[in-house]
Parts: structure tokens; sequence; C-alpha cells
């Protein structure tokens, strides 16, 4: 059944320090992060190891379960590790053959096996920052920190209206799937080929797609009535508007970029010696 | 034909909905689950087939549900859901109805007859070709009834079979359930439909079975149904 | 549980060049789709493009068994554009692959913008280029518009995915010989089940709807802007991506020229592999294979339905 989803929505309530600060901050420091760890060369281990305390750090700050921050972003690697894995045996800089017990061998890439922990690492790292911080922001707060930051008005009014009927047609789809498994069964002794064509299962679902656009549309229009109703005046919100950043807040912003370029600049030093 | 023992059940948002619940039904029975708004009717029907998979254990002729089976529960107890919309995602009227059919592998002339008697039983022959988004709720209800009717399940479990059906609509259907031999699971708010039909009456309320037994002795308690939202009036006690 | 769509392209798998310029490309596509839609969007439109996009973000959860354990799913950028037009449709995928990206961690943050660019911007245009020609082809009976339905939702997906493999490509995260061919011929058949469900929505909505649908193109655009780009993103990428998979020495040198490669420290590194394990080799010959067998699949889905349909009518 497709309920996981309502658990990703990451957000998990709590007062720490990191729920209370302002959403724009919060994007600051995750791209801050994300490029820092984007730019990190190859083997830049001590360097990570370094990121691995910050985001373990940050981790604690947020007051939630670290474990289950942890685990998100594990789930979440586990593509990532699917594609990168394979490359290990391609055949390219000194390749080794390891003897595991007698002749039976394994053989692959030492460079590949560099590179290869390194992006993990690289991605772990970037993972974990993002569900941390999606995990302490609620979606209303940054899209008004989005707006602040130039995001047009009317992407932000589609992105409020979005949110806000979400879990509801999620939900509806839910019992749709639900209604369609409840009819699909087959009796014990019927001896027939169950299932149908995949043709037609395909076709059953992209009913149940037209059919939850179709009632969508209906609702559209009742929403708008329900918005004039109310007072629209163009922009559609979900919060509170943010307030203008304090010069202070600017300046820790930019302390965290430079900070990031630092790190970078000394994992290359590091690496050329 | 039913045994339910010990269920739990809490939603992701951590509500729990059934609450250590214990129900046994015999072939052939007609029962009507009752009970206030949210307490928990839905779900429990939901478990009857396996869609739900609380804690406890649901038996369905002798079987406990498990993974294997499930596809054999879901033909022995066929589940009409209490919005009609969720059941209704097709071009037409017959392939709604066909479904379940066409799923089994049934030959196509065997699904063309029994769409059409299931249909009829419902009460609206012959609209195989009408588009489901454009029928009235009370149609759009019983073409779902028709959906479920027409795999031939030994146990009906219906959830508000009546609700929004116009008083004529509503008879259709309470003289097409009285003619059924299967054994039947009615959540519903319809008093009337209860005790016409169904000699025995679950009460629910907060995930609890709170009344368990005839439907005339509890309509002589009308303390009871007061107590847990079944009356549009309160009683000075 | 929705098993990720391998199309949301995770942080840390594309350079950061790659990255950077697909950030702009679709800002640039998406400020235009503003412009376009907006000023009907700006009044009553606007909760209708809001709740389609819930929808189609609910429309991806829902999925159907192909066999074993694998299921086919719905990515709805066709089925957006045939809706509602193609720049209603970027501001709609825009608004799903953001939330998905934001709040659900489906697909990175730094690749956002090269999400935005596979699946709302190369998604929209391929399947309205694709849907204005077989109109243009075909007309507008019910059986045009039905296989107008599943070659847009087939093609989105393929050259979406053509273009997410040669973004990770030119990023030196996978050799294209290895990345083109093997999303290349998932895809392909993603793409079928794309298509049907695509087919099986615009026949519920012309059974139920049918002015929402047959209407000839929303949003008409003078045969320009989006078809062209459609047509160049379609020629480019089937041309591209079997020569890039075939001459990865080609794709490398034009990344070294561009400064794109950004493993560049990593010298040991090169695009071009020596499998050790045999039979992943025939890499241009796969893709174009994979599109072969696409182009089948269609014919012989289309054969079947008219054939289901001719039975249909005989009832
Ligand atoms: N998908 C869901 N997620 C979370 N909570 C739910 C969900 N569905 C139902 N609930 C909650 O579980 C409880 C039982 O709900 P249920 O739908 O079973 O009640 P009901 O007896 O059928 O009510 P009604 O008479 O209104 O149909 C309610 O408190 C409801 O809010
Ligand atoms: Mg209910």
């Amino acid at each position: 059944m497709p309920t996981g989803i309502v658990q990703r929505a990451s957000y998990l309530r709590g007062s720490s320090i990191l729920h209370r600060c302002d959403a724009r901050i919060k994007i600051a420091l995750l791209i801050s992060f994300l490029l820092t760890a984007a730019f990190l060369p190859i083997g830049a281990w001590v360097v990570y190891a370094l990121m691995g305390g910050l985001l373990l750090v940050a981790m604690l700050a947020s007051e939630l379960p670290v474990s289950v921050l942890l685990q998100r972003a594990l789930v979440l690697e586990i593509p990532i590790l699917l594609v990168l894995l394979p490359q290990l045996f391609l055949q390219k800089g000194n390749f080794v053959v390891l003897t595991v017990i007698k002749g039976f061998q394994i053989s692959f890439s030492m460079s590949s096996l560099v590179r290869i922990t390194s992006l993990l690492i690289r991605s772990y790292l970037s993972l974990g920052f993002t569900v941390l911080i999606t995990a302490v922001t609620r979606f209303e707060d940054l899209l008004a920190a989005m707006r602040a930051c130039g995001l047009p008005r009317m992407l932000a009014s589609i992105f409020a209206l979005m949110w806000r009927y979400l879990f509801v047609l999620i939900e509806e789809m839910e019992r749709m799937t639900q209604a369609r498994a409840s009819r699909s069964a087959v009796p014990v002794n019927s001896g027939m080929r169950a299932g149908g064509s995949f043709g037609w299962r395909a076709q059953v679902t992209g009913g149940m797609a037209g059919a939850l656009l179709l009632r969508t549309l209906e609702r559209s229009e009742r929403i708008y009535q329900a918005m004039l109703a109310r007072g629209y005046d163009g922009e559609v919100r979900l919060g509170h508007a943010s307030e203008p950043l304090t010069w202070g807040q600017k300046a820790a912003m930019l302390l965290m970029l430079l900070m990031g370029a630092a790190l970078v600049l000394i994992a290359n030093g590091m690496n050329g010696a | 034909m039913i045994e339910i023992e010990k269920l739990s059940y809490s939603y992701e948002d951590g509500r729990t909905a059934l609450a250590a619940l214990n129900l046994s039904v015999s072939t052939g029975e007609k029962i009507a689950l009752v009970g206030p708004n949210g307490a928990g009717k839905t779900t429990l029907l939901l478990h009857l087939n396996g869609i739900l998979r609380g804690e406890g254990i649901v038996r369905v002729g002798g079987e406990i549900i498990n993974e294997r089976n499930l596809s054999k529960i879901r033909a022995e107890v066929g589940l009409a859901f209490q919005s009609p919309d969720d059941q209704l995602f097709s071009n037409s009227v017959y392939e709604d109805v066909a479904y379940g059919l066409i799923y089994q592998g049934a030959p196509a002339g065997m699904i063309k007859d029994r769409v059409a008697a299931a249909l009829e039983m419902v009460g609206m022959p012959g609209c195989e070709g009408r588009s489901p988004y454009h029928l009235s709720l009370g149609e759009k209800k019983r073409i779902a009834l028709a959906t479920v009717l027409v795999m031939q399940p030994r146990v009906l479990a219906l959830d508000e079979p009546t609700a929004g059906l116009d008083p004529r609509g509503r008879r259709g259907i309470i003289n097409l359930l009285a003619g059924l031999e299967q054994t039947l699971i009615i959540a519903t708010h319809d008093l009337g439909l209860a005790k016409e039909l169904c000699p025995r009456m679950v009460i629910m309320d907060a995930g609890r079975i709170i009344y368990d037994g005839s439907t005339m002795v509890a309509f002589q308690n009308p303390a009871l149904l007061e107590k847990h939202g079944l009356t549009d009036y309160y009683i000075d006690s | 549980m929705k098993a990720p769509i391998p199309m949301h392209i995770p942080d840390g798998f594309l350079s950061i060049p790659v990255a950077g310029i697909l950030w702009l490309v679709s800002l640039v596509f998406i400020f235009i789709a503003l412009k376009k839609a907006g000023k009907e969007i700006g009044g009553n439109k606007l909760p209708l493009v809001g709740v389609l996009a819930a929808a189609i973000f609910a429309g991806q959860m829902l999925n159907f068994s192909i066999s074993g354990g694998t299921s086919g799913h719905l990515l709805g950028a066709a089925l957006a554009v045939l809706l509602v037009g193609p720049w209603t449709a970027v501001l709609i995928m825009t608004s799903v692959v953001a939330v998905q990206a934001l709040v659900f961690q489906d697909g990175g943050i730094l690749t956002l913008g090269a999400n935005l660019f596979n699946m709302a911007v190369v998604g929209m245009a391929v399947a309205y280029f694709v849907s204005s020609l077989f109109r243009r082809w075909f007309g507008n009976s019910r059986w045009a518009i039905l296989l107008t339905a599943f070659a847009a939702g087939w093609f989105s997906i393929f050259i979406a995915a053509l273009a997410a493999s040669l973004e990770l490509a030119f990023s030196g995260t996978s050799p294209a010989n290895i990345a083109i061919p093997a999303m290349g011929g998932v895809h392909a058949l993603i793409g079928i089940g794309e298509g049907l469900i695509t087919l099986g929505a615009v026949s519920l909505l012309m059974a139920s709807k049918p002015q929402l649908i047959e209407q000839d193109s929303k949003e008409p655009v003078k045969s320009s802007a989006v078809w062209i780009a459609g047509l160049i993103f379609t020629a480019v990428l089937l041309v591209c991506s079997p020569l890039a998979s075939s001459k990865p020495d080609g794709l490398e040198w034009v990344a070294e020229k561009l400064g794109f490669l950004i493993m560049a420290q990593d010298a040991s590194y090169h695009i071009i592999p020596d499998y050790v394990m045999p039979g992943i080799q025939n890499e241009a010959l796969a893709t174009i294979a994979a599109g072969a067998i696409g182009v089948l699949i269609v014919i012989a889905v289309v054969t079947l339905l008219a054939r289901r349909g001719k039975l249909a009518e005989n009832k």
C-alpha cells in the first residue's frame, strides 16, 4: 500500500533552536552544506569526517532522534549504492585481484573503490543534511522563505494550493487503490488465469488517475469560489510572510558560505600535498 | 464464518481506531454495525478482507488472513466502500462492474451475463454503457454495490449502503438485501434498516464494541442508543 | 511504498557545472511559462493548477503490477500537457518535482534544476511536440486521441530518461555507454506503463467529459517555441545518445573541452571502461534496439486496442 509517502513528508514536530530558526537561514545553511559537499575532492577523508561531525552536531541540536534521521538518509542512499557499486568492477586504474578462498577470486579496481567510497560518503552527507533541514522546517515556513527570496507570487500560490490539497488527494487515491485491491480476488478453485492482461491493468490504473483528475477539476471550481468568499487578493498563503532579515542574520549566512569555501580549499590543499 | 480476536489498529498518525475488539459472525447472519462518526466501523470492515492488517487475529471461513490467502479471502468477502467514487473508475458502468470478473479471468460470455444480472439486482438494468461519472449519487451507490455482488462473495460487508439514497432507492436496497442469502455485515447510521434487516446489532464507540446482541433489545434501551449518538434527541437520565 | 523512480537524480550525482547550467535553463523555461500561462492562471485557473499538481503527485503513487515485484507508475507530464496545455503543464510539473525534492527527498536540491529540466521542461516539450505531430497526422478521432496519449506518454518518459543519462554521463558519474543503454532500456519499458496509464486516463476523461480533451490544442503555440524545442530535444537526444554511447571518446572530448569533467582531480578515471563482466558492451545497439522495441510495442498495442475496440463495438 502506498502509505509510506505520508511518513516521508519529513517534518518532525519539535521546538529546538533549529526548529525555531528562520527558514531562510536554514536554506542558506543547507545550500552551503550541499555545495561544499559537492565541491570536495575525491578522497578528502579528513574533511569528510569534519563534515560528518558538523552533521551530527546539527542533528543533536535538532533534539530529534538521530537514529531516525540517519536511517531516513540511509534509505535514500540505496539507489545511489546500486548505481555506483557495479563500477567497482570496471577494469581500470590499479586493478586488484583478491583470492578469498582457494580457487575463488574477487577482482576490483582500487581507484574505483576510493572514488565510489568518496561519492557515497558525500552523497550520504548531503542526504543527511537535507533530511535534517526538511525535518525541522515546516513546508509553510519554507514556502514563505522562498517567497521572500524571490520565488514568484504565482508559483508560490500554486505551491501553497498544492500543499493544502496534497494529502487529501493522496488519501483519495489510497482509498481507490484499496477498493481496487478489494475486488482483485480469485476464488480457490476457479482454475482460470487471474490478473487480467498487462494492458488492461495499466488502463484500469489510468482510469483511476483520470477519475482522480476529473474530481480534482470539479473540486478546483469549488475551491475558487471558497477563495473568493474568503477575500482572495491574488496570492494564496500558507503562513505569515517572512520579516526582513537582520544584518546579523545576513552575516551568518555569508559566514556559512565562506566556511564551506574554506573547507573546500583545505581539502584541495591536503589532497595536493 | 468470521472470527475476530483482540483486533487492534492504529492509523499512521497514532490514532487508535480499533481497541482489542472481539466479534464472531456465523454463516448467514445479518448484522448491523452502528455507532457514531469515527467509531471505527469503516476501519473494522477494512479488516474483514485484509485491506488493513491490524494486531490480533481475523479468521474468515476458519482461515487466518495472511499474505498468501488474501486473494482467496477477498473473493469470499465482498466489500462495498462508503463512498462510491472510490469504487468507480472506469469509462463505463459495464467495465466497472466487470472488473472483478475480468481479474478472475472469467470467460467473456459469463462476464456479460453476470454483469447484466447484477445490474438487474440493484435496479439499474441496461445501463452498462453509461459513464459512472454522470450518475447521481444514489445510482453510483447502487452500481458500487453491483461491482461487489457480481463476484458472488459469501460475505457482504457494506459500508453505509443507504446513505444519500432517496426513500424509494433506499427501499429498493433494503428489499434487495433482505432477499440475499449471504452473510451480511452492514455498517450504517440507518436504524430503520437495522431494525428491518438485521436481527443482530453491534454498537461500536471509540474502537470498542459496546453492545452485541439482539436489535430489538437494543431498541428497548433508548439510553444505550442515546449514549452512543444513535438518536437525534437527548433523554434526561 | 513508492519505489523511487530512477528519474529523480539525487544530490552528488551531477557535476556542479552540469547541475548549474540546468538550473539556469529550467529557470528560464519556468519564467517563460509563468509569462505565457500567467494571464489565465492569475484568475480562476489558479486553484485548478495547484490542485492538479497535487492530483498528479497523488497519481504518481498509483501503480499496477507488471510482473513479480515490479510495478508501473505514472509520471504525468504528458497527461498534464494533454489536459491543460504545455505552459501550464510546465508549472504543474515544476510544483510536483519541487515539492518531491523539498519535502520527500525524491531527487536532490542541487540537482533539482536538472530534474526540473528532465521532467518538467523536456517531458513537457516532448509530449507537446509528439501530440501536436500526431494530431496533425491522425486527426481528432477517438483512436487518434488515444494513440496520441500513448505516444506522448511513452516519448516523454523515454526522452527524459535519455536526457538524464546524458547528464550523468557529462558529469562523469556513470559512463555514457553504461548510463544510456541502461536508462534508455529501462525507460523504454517504463514508458509503456506511462503510455498506457496516460491512455487510460485520457480515455476515461473522453468518456466522461470529452470537452476537456478534444479541443485541438490548448494554449496553441504558433507552431514555434515549444514545438521547436520538442523537435530539438527529441532529435538531439535520439541521435546523440547512440553516438555518445558508441563513441565515448567523443563525449569525453566534448566534456573536457567544455571543462565539464568534475572528476578532473581523479585522473585515473576514464569514461572508457573495459568491462570485466562480459555482455554489456554493445551500447549503441542497445539504445537503438530499445527505441526499436518501443516503436514495435507501440504498433502492437495500437493494433491490439483497435481489435478490442472492434470487439466492443460488436457487442
Ligand atoms: N486514513 C486515516 N488516517 C488517520 N486516521 C483515520 C483514517 N481513517 C480514519 N481515521 C480515524 O479513525 C477513527 C475511526 O474511523 P472510521 O472511518 O473507521 O469511523 P466510522 O465509524 O466509519 O465513522 P463514520 O460513521 O463517520 O463513517 C476516526 O477517529 C478517524 O478519524
Ligand atoms: Mg465510516
